[in-house]
């Protein structure tokens, strides 16, 4: 017999037409595969399950505490968001002031903005009968600003003002000037034209912040005695505070409005707040990642034992003609179905539980003598989880290419193998 | 044009045990017609699973070459071999091997999807084979609810589907009892008979050798006999 070289007859399909039809029996067999051992697959896809829901359910917890600690601060001083003279977060004086009525109007006609409400602010030296000291002057609508003022649950004595000659000061401040509730004191500044500022107001309410700066050097006045004290046009502000549904529309709300003025976000009004959001989403992302990949790690495992108890009966294919190709090609997608699985059935707990506590919060443990404290610095009994998509694409992508690889790796391994060596694993 | 299905020259093969070179094949020569019927025979360690395993393109041979259908196989690459086995082999292992997920049928049409067998032919043609071998009320089942026999039937079916120049049968009735293996050895002997199919079978068994047409016995590496039955 005279050999010969392998020819197309020997080795090329004989149409292509069956092409398609034979990639959906190969994604037929890869999904049978899956159920040969069913408590085994369920116990991957429970694995990879329970890291996107790991992941999902403690970004969004993360995200929720982020957004008690941002709204925390906006409540505090700055509200979410501020529309200010483009020079005066620079360069705060009193003369950087505006004709914020438009702004006021345009921010209220907006439907995602809870409130909105002027501002007058500077320093000025603030006196009783016996003491001066100097202190920042906010003049508030008190009407408007004492529906989410974060100031007014921490009220120690007195009430939060709600009008004309009313002021709240801090408690170091009235300590230090030896103010009762219902004295008079005075207030002393450099109005916008340079003329004095003066105003005699009555403290009606002392507040305890938990920030000493706040306590010992904050008054908050009524916004049109403040307007006229500093000879200002009616309408005329330092900022038009806005309080948001919710902190995280605010960027895209101030990139949206069209202003002269400087339209500034929590971002930029509480830049240290977002250094932490930022400094405590890295660390936590770790934290997420090697989690995340430990629990990978135990569903890459599993995969990895599965496909080495078959590798006889891809030593089989091999015999009949399968080429390794098909054979990773089948495994890969035996991969892909069960990461698909587990990333969907993860999905679906993670947003089921999320939707269940959405509403209601997930009670914090307080400690029974703790409760005031809290109350009094608006930190909330509960918290409540913010879903973020990136968690679930984060999970996913983690999850599929951890299993593709789990998949990819022995299948290398299988398509260096001579099939002799394969079929030899079954005994 | 010659009636050689498989020429094995001067085929050499050694393994490495524990560092030790046990010497599989020894130089041997061998050839195989069309229509022949042969079983290699041989104690443990004879060489006969190699041999079978070097003519099926399953293992390379250290030295010699291997030519199935008039093609060398020394020169081909895994994926050439691969694909050689698809076009000119068919395969039966001792322990049936069959995709567990797949129905009978599914099993037998998979050789003819992998060929690139359009549907309706490959169903037409699975359907024959099963039918031939008395498997046609079987062939929705699952391998797991078939017997040993009719799971060795259904591999036969597998591996005559695609009309192979050369069938390949490893211990086909290792695990089978007496009276199943005589009738699968009457099957492969009707193959051989009436479609003509040239068999090689690796067996230790004498009831499969002595339904074959020529034995060949092995023992440490080298034919020691080779002989048409009686």
């Amino acid at each position: 017999m005279t050999s010969r070289a392998l020819t197309s007859h020997d080795t090329r399909p004989d149409t292509k037409a069956t092409v398609d039809s034979f990639a959906i029996t190969l994604m037929g067999l890869a999904w049978r595969n899956l159920w040969r051992n069913r408590r085994r697959t369920w116990l991957t896809i429970g694995g990879v399950a329970f890291a996107v829901w790991f992941l999902i359910f403690a970004r969004a917890m993360q995200e929720g505490s982020f957004d008690v600690m941002i709204d925390n601060g906006a409540k505090m001083m700055t509200g979410h968001l501020q529309i200010q003279h483009p020079a005066y977060q620079d360069d705060p004086r009193v003369d950087n002031s505006f004709a914020a009525a438009a702004d006021l109007d345009a921010m209220k006609s907006k439907p995602e903005v809870r409130h909105a409400s002027l501002r007058g602010q500077g320093f000025a030296l603030v006196s009783s009968e016996e003491r001066s000291f100097g202190a920042q002057i906010i003049g508030v609508d008190f009407e408007t600003e004492g529906e989410w003022s974060g100031l007014k649950p921490m009220i120690v004595e007195g009430n939060y003002p709600t009008g004309s000659g009313q002021a709240l000061i801090g408690l170091t401040l009235a300590r230090n000037l030896h103010l009762q509730l219902g004295d008079e004191m005075v207030i002393l500044g450099t109005a916008k034209e340079g003329g004095i500022a003066a105003l005699a107001t009555n403290v009606v309410g002392i507040f305890d912040s938990t920030q000493p700066e706040f306590n010992r050097g904050l008054v908050q006045v009524n916004y049109e005695d403040f307007r006229e004290a500093w000879v200002m046009e009616p309408g005329e502000a330092h900022a038009v505070v806005v309080m948001l549904d919710t902190a995280s529309v605010g960027e895209e709300i101030a990139a949206q409005y069209t202003s002269q003025n400087a339209v500034l976000p929590w971002q930029d009004l509480m830049p240290e707040a977002q250094q932490m959001k930022e400094m405590k989403a890295v660390s936590s992302e770790v934290m997420f990642m090697v989690m995340t990949i430990i629990i990978g790690f135990s569903v890459v495992n599993t995969f990895m034992m599965v496909v080495y108890e078959r590798t006889a009966e891809f030593g089989v294919l091999t015999a009949i003609g399968m080429r390794a190709g098909l054979i990773r090609l089948q495994l890969q997608l035996e991969g892909l179905y069960l990461a698909g699985l587990g990333v969907v059935l993860g999905f679906v707990l993670a947003w089921s539980a999320l939707t269940i506590i959405g509403d209601t919060g997930v009670p914090i443990p307080v400690p029974e003598d703790a409760l005031d404290f809290y109350a009094r610095f608006n930190m909330g009994d509960r918290l409540y989880p913010a879903f973020q998509w990136d968690a679930l694409y984060l999970s996913s992508a983690i999850m599929i290419l951890g299993v593709q690889l789990a998949a990819y790796i022995p299948g290398r391994r299988l398509s260096r193998m001579k099939p002799v060596e394969a079929l030899r694993q079954e005994t | 044009m010659s009636n050689t299905v498989v020429k094995c020259e001067k085929v050499e093969k050694t393994y490495q045990k524990d560092s030790v070179p046990v010497y599989a094949l020894r130089g041997v020569d061998f050839e195989v017609n069309a229509g022949d019927f042969v079983s290699l025979s041989g104690p443990s360690g004879s060489g006969k699973s190699t041999l079978l395993n070097v003519i099926g393109g399953l293992d390379r041979p250290d030295s010699g070459e291997v030519t199935v259908d008039g093609v060398a196989l020394s020169g081909l690459s895994e994926s050439e071999l691969t694909e050689l086995r698809l076009r000119k082999m068919g395969f039966v292992f001792q322990a049936y091997n069959l995709i567990p997920v797949l129905s009978a049928q599914e099993n037998v049409e998979f050789i003819l999807q992998l060929q690139g067998v359009p549907q309706a032919e490959r169903r037409e043609r699975a359907e024959a084979a099963l039918e031939s071998l008395g498997l046609a009320d079987m062939s929705h089942r699952q391998p797991g609810e078939l017997s040993g026999g009719q799971q060795q039937r259904v591999a036969i079916a597998r591996s005559i589907v695609s009309n192979p120049v050369l069938l390949l049968a490893d211990e086909p009735t290792a695990n089978l009892d007496s009276g199943t293996t005589e009738d699968l050895l009457g099957l492969l002997r009707r193959l051989n008979e009436q479609e003509n199919m040239t068999i090689v079978t690796a067996t230790h068994d004498p009831i499969v050798m002595s339904y074959t047409k020529r034995q060949v016995h092995l023992r440490d590496g080298a034919i020691e006999r080779d002989a048409l039955a009686a």
